[in-house]
């Protein structure tokens, strides 16, 4: 590693493109070791589990049997919800930020990174004291008289979705602010002085320049999604099943770690795919950019 | 050119807070007229352009375009073509798109919008392009492409904001020509705004100069530049050699000036001004030339020669005089003597050669 570091250093003073690759290399060993060590070969050991008893049986089980296919749907599912929520919450907000006064600006980012100081489960505990029986919520209507028995709004898909929504939003909108202030107000005006209502100018003009950061937005929060397990395995009360609360069930309760391991396999595959997905997505739309 | 009004001013004012961005502007663009907007930055010239264009609203005074009060319509709803200083094309649709966009949005029919495209790319010299992406033209054709976009839906007025600035210069006095004879073929009225005055001169039918939110003259570019109306004018246009003095004795229209320095100059002029009045007495340097010392002239000044420059066709020469301070010459270098730095030199100029600017004219500048 000195080796390297050396070379890419002595390089410095010579060959521009050659320096920063060298150095790059350099930098980036610890990080590489880091993940190789505590989490490329855990996952390779992981999935090797599935395989060890020299049968492919764990996988016809996770690929055949309704029940696991049912959970995994229902994750896709709830995944794609979850996504399309958090747009379509995320981005007026990241527009906010885009068009705020600087102060607007400092305040609503402050809004939005404060959860990131909070544990996701003091987040979730927090949900659940807010849509519990004995919650704010059912609180706050039978003061109202708007009902006369309290009520539990939990253990259920829409409080897994509130839950989920709430954690996973900023990372839609920050991939969307950042394309959001690189669109060129230069442009807009354009469209409206060529004769384009407000409308018409988002939609042909605004959204699509704005599209990239929505599909990078939408593939951190579906990714992120599809591997969720506090907050589900909370809100849901067990009524909800997504795949990683399948897969610790069998970790945890069954000890069976083949069948684990298959399930871990499948989640990957699933997952990579949808990305495979939206990067080709992603490349057919920002070929202009 | 007919005298129509096209486009029309009535004491337009904007205010940004405590700023005065445009004065009480009055102006007229006359039909089938390049009329260019020339100032400095903070001039108010680009204010004025956002007003006509609707992108800013007057605090006071009108807007008229074709007779119509346009001063509080949306801009979409105005029908004016514009040309921005970064082109601001669109850069996820191709070349045809961006050039369809006005005519999209004027819901006009698939096969006329094809045929408009057809014809706009084709005076802009880009049929063939139709299917590329901003990104992948030359600043000139980017620039093209803006163009085509502005005049294809035959727009009441076209307006453009400095949109040669991101060029290179031999390309963009090739595009100035160009934009200039669409212009005229198209008989479009166009109203553009730059700070280049040498821009200005080459494409307007007439030029406004602006300065503080106002308008200082209005006239021909020859008018602009011969007989500036004040000693601001007379600076932001051309290089000027600038004499500060008084009026002395009068001989019908030509005046005797004495300079703060002592020299007295003749200058025709018909202004009517009475003696002593405080005036500024402008010699182009192509309207000074150098002369022998035994030669007979109107006006004269001597000194030695401090600086040349060399410009291919002419050269500038800076001559230090005698009584302190100096004078810039411009002559062809053709057939001229040759100078060196350090050589004793004459320079003489006839009395029409100068052109007499009343000094309160320009005191506000």
């Amino acid at each position: 590693m000195s080796a390297a570091a050396a070379s890419g250093l002595s390089g410095l003073s010579r060959v521009p493109g050659i320096r920063t690759h060298g150095g790059a290399v350099a930098l980036s060993l610890p990080t590489v070791v880091f993940l190789l060590v505590l989490f490329a070969i855990p996952v390779l050991r992981l999935m090797l589990l599935s395989v060890e008893s020299g049968s492919l049986a764990p996988y016809e089980k996770a690929f055949t049997d309704e029940l696991y296919l049912g959970v995994l749907f229902n994750t896709f599912k709830i995944a794609l919800f979850v996504t399309a929520v958090s747009f379509l919450l995320a981005y007026p907000v990241a527009y906010f930020l885009t068009v705020a006064t600087p102060v607007w600006r400092m305040i609503g980012m402050f809004c939005l990174l404060m959860p990131f100081w909070t544990s996701i489960l003091v987040r979730t505990y927090a949900w659940m004291v807010i849509l519990g029986r004995r919650g704010i919520v059912s609180e706050a209507l039978l003061a109202l008289g708007i009902t006369d028995a309290p009520f539990s709004m939990l253990h259920n898909m829409p409080a897994v979705m509130i839950g989920m929504v709430h954690v996973l939003m900023p990372y839609m909108v920050f991939p969307v602010y950042a394309v959001m202030q690189r669109v060129d107000p230069n442009v807009m005006q354009a469209a409206f002085g060529l004769g384009a209502p407000a409308w018409r100018a988002f939609f042909r003009v605004y959204f699509p320049l704005t599209l990239p950061g929505v599909l990078s937005g939408a593939t951190l929060v579906f990714i992120l999604s599809m591997g969720f397990f506090i907050t589900p395995a909370l809100l849901g009360g067990g009524k909800v099943m997504m795949i990683a609360m399948l897969i610790e069930t069998y970790v945890h309760e069954f000890l069976d770690w083949e069948f684990s391991g298959a399930l871990s396999v499948a989640l990957l595959t699933f997952t990579l795919v949808i990305y495979a997905l939206f990067k080709r997505i992603m490349k057919a739309e920002q070929n202009w950019s | 050119m007919t005298t129509d009004a096209d486009l029309k001013l009535e004491a337009a004012t904007k205010k940004f807070g405590e700023v005065v961005a445009l004065d009480a502007v009055y102006l007229t663009v006359r039909h089938g007229e390049l009329l260019t907007i020339l100032g400095p930055s903070g001039s108010g010239k680009t204010t004025l352009l956002r007003v006509v264009a609707g992108f800013e609203e007057p605090t006071d005074g009108q807007v008229f375009l074709k007779g119509e009060d346009i001063t509080y319509l949306p801009p979409a709803k105005r029908d004016i073509g514009m040309v921005f200083q970064n082109y601001a094309l669109f850069p996820h649709m191709t070349v045809a798109e961006n050039v369809s966009f006005p005519l999209e949005m004027r819901n006009t029919p698939k096969a006329e919008i094809r045929k408009r495209v057809e014809w706009a790319l084709g005076i802009v010299e880009l049929a063939g392009y139709e299917k590329r992406l901003p990104k992948q033209l030359s600043g000139g054709q980017q620039q093209r492409v803006a163009l085509a976009r502005a005049v294809v839906f035959d727009p009441r007025i076209l307006l453009l904001d400095e949109p040669f600035g991101a060029l290179d210069r031999k390309l963009r006095e090739q595009i100035q020509l160009e934009v200039r004879r669409l212009q005229q073929k198209l008989k479009l009225t166009a109203l553009f705004v730059t700070h280049d005055q040498e821009e200005a001169l080459i494409m307007s039918d007439r030029i406004a100069v602006m300065n503080g939110g106002r308008i200082e003259q209005l006239a021909e570019p020859s008018e602009i530049y011969e007989r500036p109306v004040n000693r601001f004018v007379a600076d932001f246009i051309g290089v000027s050699n600038l004499f500060e003095g008084r009026t002395d004795s009068r001989n019908g229209d030509v005046v005797a000036v004495r300079t703060t320095d002592g020299n007295l100059f003749k200058v025709r002029t018909p202004h009517g001004v009475g003696p002593g009045e405080k005036v500024v007495l402008l010699v182009r340097p192509e309207r000074l030339h150098l002369i022998d010392a035994d030669v007979p002239a109107e006006n004269r000044l001597s000194g030695s020669v401090r600086e040349i420059v060399y410009l291919g066709e002419s050269e500038k020469v800076t001559i230090g005089l005698a009584g302190g301070g100096d004078v810039l010459v411009r002559r062809h270098t053709e057939a001229a003597t040759p100078l060196a730095v350090g050589d004793a030199v004459s320079v003489g100029w006839r009395a029409d050669e100068g052109h007499l600017i009343l000094d309160s004219a320009g005191a506000a500048a």
